[in-house]
Protein backbone atom coordinates (compact mmCIF):
# COMPACT_ATOMS: atom_id res chain seq x y z
CA UNK A 1 0.00 0.00 0.00
CA UNK A 2 1.46 3.57 -0.92
CA UNK A 3 2.00 5.95 1.41
CA UNK A 4 3.91 3.71 4.33
CA UNK A 5 6.60 4.92 6.29
CA UNK A 6 9.64 2.55 7.33
CA UNK A 7 11.88 3.90 9.67
CA UNK A 8 15.59 3.57 8.81
CA UNK A 9 17.21 5.58 11.31
CA UNK A 10 16.10 7.04 15.12
CA UNK A 11 17.59 9.17 17.57
CA UNK A 12 16.46 10.45 20.78
CA UNK A 13 19.01 12.66 22.32
CA UNK A 14 18.36 13.16 26.35
CA UNK A 15 21.94 14.35 26.80
CA UNK A 16 24.10 16.65 25.09
CA UNK A 17 25.63 16.20 21.55
CA UNK A 18 27.40 18.08 19.10
CA UNK A 19 25.10 16.72 16.04
CA UNK A 20 23.07 14.24 15.43
CA UNK A 21 23.53 12.03 11.99
CA UNK A 22 20.53 9.58 10.48
CA UNK A 23 21.84 7.28 8.01
CA UNK A 24 20.35 4.22 6.37
CA UNK A 25 19.04 6.15 3.07
CA UNK A 26 20.12 3.27 0.30
CA UNK A 27 17.97 3.37 -2.31
CA UNK A 28 15.93 5.93 -4.68
CA UNK A 29 12.71 6.09 -2.80
CA UNK A 30 11.46 9.35 -1.39
CA UNK A 31 13.04 9.94 2.74
CA UNK A 32 11.20 11.98 5.10
CA UNK A 33 12.68 13.19 8.12
CA UNK A 34 10.68 14.07 11.28
CA UNK A 35 12.05 16.16 13.94
CA UNK A 36 10.37 17.22 17.18
CA UNK A 37 11.32 18.72 20.38
CA UNK A 38 15.07 19.46 19.48
CA UNK A 39 16.50 21.96 21.93
CA UNK A 40 19.84 23.68 22.85
CA UNK A 41 22.56 24.14 25.43
CA UNK A 42 21.06 28.07 24.88
CA UNK A 43 18.86 28.73 27.64
CA UNK A 44 19.23 32.36 27.21
CA UNK A 45 15.53 33.72 27.49
CA UNK A 46 16.10 36.66 24.61
CA UNK A 47 18.25 34.86 22.55
CA UNK A 48 18.10 32.92 19.04
CA UNK A 49 19.79 30.60 16.90
CA UNK A 50 19.35 28.84 13.75
CA UNK A 51 18.97 24.88 13.69
CA UNK A 52 20.62 23.57 10.49
CA UNK A 53 20.97 20.61 8.46
CA UNK A 54 23.47 19.25 6.44
CA UNK A 55 23.54 15.83 4.15
CA UNK A 56 25.68 13.14 4.74
CA UNK A 57 28.03 10.90 2.54
CA UNK A 58 29.12 7.12 3.74
CA UNK A 59 28.01 8.81 6.79
CA UNK A 60 30.53 12.16 6.67
CA UNK A 61 28.85 15.59 6.45
CA UNK A 62 28.93 17.22 3.00
CA UNK A 63 30.56 20.76 4.11
CA UNK A 64 30.84 22.26 0.84
CA UNK A 65 28.78 25.35 -0.36
CA UNK A 66 27.08 23.71 -2.57
CA UNK A 67 23.26 24.46 -0.62
CA UNK A 68 20.85 26.44 -1.33
CA UNK A 69 17.62 27.13 0.03
CA UNK A 70 14.46 29.47 -0.23
CA UNK A 71 10.72 29.65 1.21
CA UNK A 72 8.47 31.19 3.11
CA UNK A 73 8.54 32.66 6.54
CA UNK A 74 5.18 32.23 8.08
CA UNK A 75 5.14 34.73 11.62
CA UNK A 76 2.41 34.80 13.60
CA UNK A 77 2.83 38.48 15.01
CA UNK A 78 4.14 39.96 11.72
CA UNK A 79 4.68 40.11 7.81
CA UNK A 80 5.36 36.85 6.21
CA UNK A 81 8.75 37.09 5.16
CA UNK A 82 10.47 35.50 1.70
CA UNK A 83 13.72 33.23 2.83
CA UNK A 84 15.77 32.71 0.11
CA UNK A 85 20.11 31.71 0.11
CA UNK A 86 22.86 30.61 -2.40
CA UNK A 87 26.04 29.10 -1.92
CA UNK A 88 25.83 27.87 1.84
CA UNK A 89 27.89 25.22 3.81
CA UNK A 90 24.32 24.27 5.03
CA UNK A 91 20.52 24.46 4.94
CA UNK A 92 18.32 26.29 7.29
CA UNK A 93 16.12 23.60 8.87
CA UNK A 94 13.57 25.73 9.47
CA UNK A 95 14.35 28.58 6.93
CA UNK A 96 14.29 31.07 10.34
CA UNK A 97 15.81 31.23 13.39
CA UNK A 98 13.72 29.92 16.59
CA UNK A 99 14.29 31.44 20.30
CA UNK A 100 16.26 29.77 22.87
CA UNK A 101 13.79 29.92 25.97
CA UNK A 102 12.19 27.49 27.47
CA UNK A 103 9.65 25.42 24.85
CA UNK A 104 10.91 27.12 22.13
CA UNK A 105 11.99 24.05 20.39
CA UNK A 106 12.09 23.13 16.68
CA UNK A 107 9.67 20.89 15.08
CA UNK A 108 8.99 19.78 11.55
CA UNK A 109 8.47 17.38 8.36
CA UNK A 110 11.22 16.97 5.74
CA UNK A 111 11.11 15.08 2.60
CA UNK A 112 14.16 14.14 0.83
CA UNK A 113 14.73 13.30 -2.70
CA UNK A 114 17.30 11.63 -5.47
CA UNK A 115 19.31 11.14 -2.35
CA UNK A 116 21.16 8.25 -3.19
CA UNK A 117 21.30 8.67 -7.16
CA UNK A 118 24.98 9.76 -7.55
CA UNK A 119 23.92 11.18 -10.92
CA UNK A 120 21.37 13.59 -9.29
CA UNK A 121 21.07 16.19 -6.92
CA UNK A 122 19.48 15.93 -3.49
CA UNK A 123 15.84 17.90 -2.90
CA UNK A 124 14.68 18.36 0.32
CA UNK A 125 11.20 20.14 1.40
CA UNK A 126 10.91 21.91 4.40
CA UNK A 127 8.09 22.62 6.71
CA UNK A 128 9.13 23.69 9.66
CA UNK A 129 7.91 25.25 13.15
CA UNK A 130 8.85 26.77 16.16
CA UNK A 131 8.78 30.08 18.73
CA UNK A 132 10.94 33.02 18.03
CA UNK A 133 12.86 35.10 20.62
CA UNK A 134 10.87 35.64 24.60
CA UNK A 135 10.59 39.25 23.15
CA UNK A 136 8.35 38.31 20.58
CA UNK A 137 7.28 34.76 21.37
CA UNK A 138 5.81 34.55 17.90
CA UNK A 139 4.98 31.32 16.55
CA UNK A 140 7.70 31.14 13.37
CA UNK A 141 7.67 28.92 10.47
CA UNK A 142 9.07 27.72 7.52
CA UNK A 143 7.91 26.58 4.19
CA UNK A 144 9.76 25.65 1.26
CA UNK A 145 12.93 23.88 -0.41
CA UNK A 146 16.15 23.47 -0.63
CA UNK A 147 19.14 21.59 -2.97
CA UNK A 148 22.71 20.69 -2.95
CA UNK A 149 23.56 20.94 -6.18
CA UNK A 150 26.24 18.40 -6.48
CA UNK A 151 25.63 14.93 -8.50
CA UNK A 152 26.71 12.42 -4.91
CA UNK A 153 25.51 9.55 -3.48
CA UNK A 154 23.71 10.83 -0.19
CA UNK A 155 23.58 8.45 2.50
CA UNK A 156 21.52 10.34 5.40
CA UNK A 157 21.34 13.78 7.28
CA UNK A 158 23.24 15.58 9.72
CA UNK A 159 21.14 17.81 12.55
CA UNK A 160 22.77 20.59 14.27
CA UNK A 161 23.14 24.02 15.81
CA UNK A 162 24.45 27.59 14.93
CA UNK A 163 27.21 28.89 17.07
CA UNK A 164 28.35 25.30 18.03
CA UNK A 165 25.58 25.04 20.44
CA UNK A 166 24.93 21.51 21.37
CA UNK A 167 21.50 19.44 21.26
CA UNK A 168 20.52 18.77 24.14
CA UNK A 169 17.22 16.86 23.14
CA UNK A 170 14.93 15.76 20.01
CA UNK A 171 13.60 13.41 18.40
CA UNK A 172 15.09 12.81 15.08
CA UNK A 173 13.95 10.14 12.84
CA UNK A 174 14.50 8.81 9.52
CA UNK A 175 11.88 6.93 7.58
CA UNK A 176 11.61 5.37 3.66
CA UNK A 177 8.60 6.32 1.56
CA UNK A 178 7.13 3.52 0.07
CA UNK B 1 4.81 -2.92 9.13
CA UNK B 2 4.27 0.44 8.47
CA UNK B 3 5.59 2.93 10.86
CA UNK B 4 2.32 5.13 9.88
CA UNK B 5 0.07 3.57 12.02
CA UNK B 6 -3.76 4.50 11.71
CA UNK B 7 -5.26 5.11 15.22
CA UNK B 8 -8.86 6.45 14.38
CA UNK B 9 -11.38 7.50 11.68
CA UNK B 10 -13.83 9.37 12.39
CA UNK B 11 -16.88 10.30 9.56
CA UNK B 12 -19.80 11.93 10.03
CA UNK B 13 -22.66 13.44 8.43
CA UNK B 14 -24.78 16.69 8.84
CA UNK B 15 -23.36 17.87 11.65
CA UNK B 16 -21.66 21.16 12.74
CA UNK B 17 -18.82 20.30 14.01
CA UNK B 18 -16.34 17.21 14.58
CA UNK B 19 -14.93 16.32 17.70
CA UNK B 20 -11.96 13.24 17.04
CA UNK B 21 -11.10 12.20 21.13
CA UNK B 22 -8.75 9.97 22.98
CA UNK B 23 -6.00 9.62 19.59
CA UNK B 24 -3.15 11.17 21.49
CA UNK B 25 -1.22 9.11 23.50
CA UNK B 26 2.19 8.60 24.67
CA UNK B 27 2.53 6.15 22.35
CA UNK B 28 3.26 8.48 19.63
CA UNK B 29 4.76 12.03 19.98
CA UNK B 30 3.97 13.30 16.26
CA UNK B 31 0.82 12.29 14.51
CA UNK B 32 -0.48 12.88 10.86
CA UNK B 33 -4.39 13.71 9.91
CA UNK B 34 -5.83 13.54 6.89
CA UNK B 35 -9.65 14.66 6.76
CA UNK B 36 -12.06 15.62 3.11
CA UNK B 37 -15.34 16.18 2.72
CA UNK B 38 -17.67 19.03 2.29
CA UNK B 39 -20.26 21.28 3.64
CA UNK B 40 -23.10 23.66 2.96
CA UNK B 41 -21.85 26.99 3.71
CA UNK B 42 -20.27 29.76 0.92
CA UNK B 43 -17.02 30.79 1.60
CA UNK B 44 -15.92 29.83 4.53
CA UNK B 45 -12.79 28.23 6.64
CA UNK B 46 -12.86 25.39 9.05
CA UNK B 47 -10.83 25.91 12.21
CA UNK B 48 -9.84 24.03 15.04
CA UNK B 49 -8.87 23.42 18.63
CA UNK B 50 -7.20 20.98 20.83
CA UNK B 51 -9.44 18.63 23.35
CA UNK B 52 -7.63 18.29 26.47
CA UNK B 53 -7.23 14.88 28.78
CA UNK B 54 -10.18 15.54 30.75
CA UNK B 55 -12.19 15.92 27.30
CA UNK B 56 -13.28 19.68 27.40
CA UNK B 57 -12.42 21.70 23.93
CA UNK B 58 -9.53 24.18 24.87
CA UNK B 59 -10.65 27.72 24.67
CA UNK B 60 -8.06 29.82 25.93
CA UNK B 61 -6.50 32.26 24.66
CA UNK B 62 -3.32 30.57 23.70
CA UNK B 63 -3.39 29.73 20.58
CA UNK B 64 -0.83 31.75 17.78
CA UNK B 65 -1.23 30.93 13.92
CA UNK B 66 -0.06 31.78 10.71
CA UNK B 67 -1.32 30.62 7.31
CA UNK B 68 -0.20 31.63 3.76
CA UNK B 69 -3.77 31.23 1.68
CA UNK B 70 -2.89 31.04 -2.48
CA UNK B 71 -5.66 32.03 -4.91
CA UNK B 72 -5.39 30.54 -8.39
CA UNK B 73 -6.96 34.05 -9.18
CA UNK B 74 -3.81 35.28 -7.76
CA UNK B 75 -4.81 36.43 -4.30
CA UNK B 76 -2.42 35.91 -1.37
CA UNK B 77 -3.41 36.52 2.20
CA UNK B 78 -1.65 36.07 4.93
CA UNK B 79 -3.87 35.13 7.78
CA UNK B 80 -2.19 35.12 11.15
CA UNK B 81 -3.04 36.33 14.83
CA UNK B 82 -1.18 35.08 18.38
CA UNK B 83 -3.32 34.65 21.91
CA UNK B 84 -6.33 33.34 20.26
CA UNK B 85 -8.91 30.68 21.16
CA UNK B 86 -8.68 29.08 18.37
CA UNK B 87 -6.84 27.79 15.19
CA UNK B 88 -7.77 29.02 12.13
CA UNK B 89 -8.13 28.29 8.13
CA UNK B 90 -7.28 24.18 8.07
CA UNK B 91 -9.18 24.65 4.77
CA UNK B 92 -10.95 27.28 3.12
CA UNK B 93 -13.23 26.23 0.10
CA UNK B 94 -17.31 26.42 -0.67
CA UNK B 95 -20.53 24.54 -0.36
CA UNK B 96 -20.83 21.58 -2.77
CA UNK B 97 -17.00 21.48 -3.70
CA UNK B 98 -15.39 19.06 -1.06
CA UNK B 99 -12.23 20.65 0.58
CA UNK B 100 -8.88 18.41 2.09
CA UNK B 101 -6.52 19.11 4.30
CA UNK B 102 -3.62 17.20 6.16
CA UNK B 103 -2.11 17.87 9.56
CA UNK B 104 0.69 17.21 11.21
CA UNK B 105 0.72 17.63 14.92
CA UNK B 106 3.69 17.78 17.34
CA UNK B 107 3.71 16.87 21.35
CA UNK B 108 0.02 16.85 21.94
CA UNK B 109 0.29 14.92 24.55
CA UNK B 110 3.40 15.65 26.41
CA UNK B 111 2.34 17.91 29.59
CA UNK B 112 5.88 19.17 29.09
CA UNK B 113 6.13 21.17 25.61
CA UNK B 114 3.80 22.75 23.64
CA UNK B 115 1.43 21.67 20.91
CA UNK B 116 2.72 22.66 17.34
CA UNK B 117 0.90 22.17 13.97
CA UNK B 118 1.77 22.06 10.34
CA UNK B 119 -1.14 22.16 8.60
CA UNK B 120 -1.91 22.30 4.21
CA UNK B 121 -5.04 22.19 2.84
CA UNK B 122 -7.05 23.12 -0.62
CA UNK B 123 -10.45 24.11 -0.98
CA UNK B 124 -12.11 26.17 -4.16
CA UNK B 125 -14.00 29.19 -2.68
CA UNK B 126 -16.09 31.45 -5.16
CA UNK B 127 -15.22 29.36 -7.75
CA UNK B 128 -11.20 29.30 -7.43
CA UNK B 129 -8.88 27.01 -6.15
CA UNK B 130 -7.34 27.81 -3.14
CA UNK B 131 -4.44 25.62 -1.23
CA UNK B 132 -2.96 26.57 1.95
CA UNK B 133 -0.22 26.21 4.24
CA UNK B 134 0.00 27.02 7.36
CA UNK B 135 1.47 26.72 11.23
CA UNK B 136 -0.02 27.26 14.90
CA UNK B 137 0.61 26.53 18.12
CA UNK B 138 -0.88 25.78 21.60
CA UNK B 139 0.72 27.47 24.73
CA UNK B 140 -0.28 25.02 27.17
CA UNK B 141 2.15 22.84 28.71
CA UNK B 142 -0.74 20.49 29.12
CA UNK B 143 -2.07 16.96 27.72
CA UNK B 144 -4.01 17.33 24.29
CA UNK B 145 -6.03 13.78 23.82
CA UNK B 146 -7.97 15.14 20.56
CA UNK B 147 -8.95 17.94 18.30
CA UNK B 148 -12.19 19.17 16.55
CA UNK B 149 -12.91 20.98 13.45
CA UNK B 150 -15.72 23.38 13.90
CA UNK B 151 -17.42 26.46 11.78
CA UNK B 152 -19.27 24.96 9.54
CA UNK B 153 -21.66 22.57 8.62
CA UNK B 154 -20.53 19.60 7.32
CA UNK B 155 -22.57 17.99 4.73
CA UNK B 156 -20.15 15.06 5.13
CA UNK B 157 -16.49 14.45 6.81
CA UNK B 158 -13.76 11.99 6.99
CA UNK B 159 -10.97 12.08 9.69
CA UNK B 160 -8.25 9.84 9.35
CA UNK B 161 -5.98 10.17 12.29
CA UNK B 162 -2.00 8.38 12.13
CA UNK B 163 0.58 8.12 14.53
CA UNK B 164 4.08 8.14 13.14
CA UNK B 165 5.83 5.12 15.05
CA UNK B 166 9.05 5.31 16.26
CA UNK B 167 10.92 2.45 17.44
CA UNK B 168 14.29 2.42 19.58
Amino acid sequence: MAGQLIQVDTETVTSAVPSVILTGINDDSVYMLAITNMDSSNTNSFSYHYPYIRFTESGIPNTTTNYEFAGKLLNSGGAFGNIANTIQDDIQLNLVHVGTGTNQTVQGIYHIYNAYNSSEFTYCTIEGVGISTSSSNNLYGGNGGAVLKQATQVDGVELSWSSSETITSGTFTLYRVV
Amino acid sequence: MSNLRLINETTASSVSSVDVTDVFSADFDIYKISVVGDFTNTNQIINARFINSSGSVVTASNYNYAILSMESGNLFVEDRNQNQNYMRRMVYSHTGVDFGFVLYIFNPYSSSSYSFLLSQGTGAPSGKGTSNKGIAVLKQTASMTGIRFYNVDFTDISVKCYGLRVDS
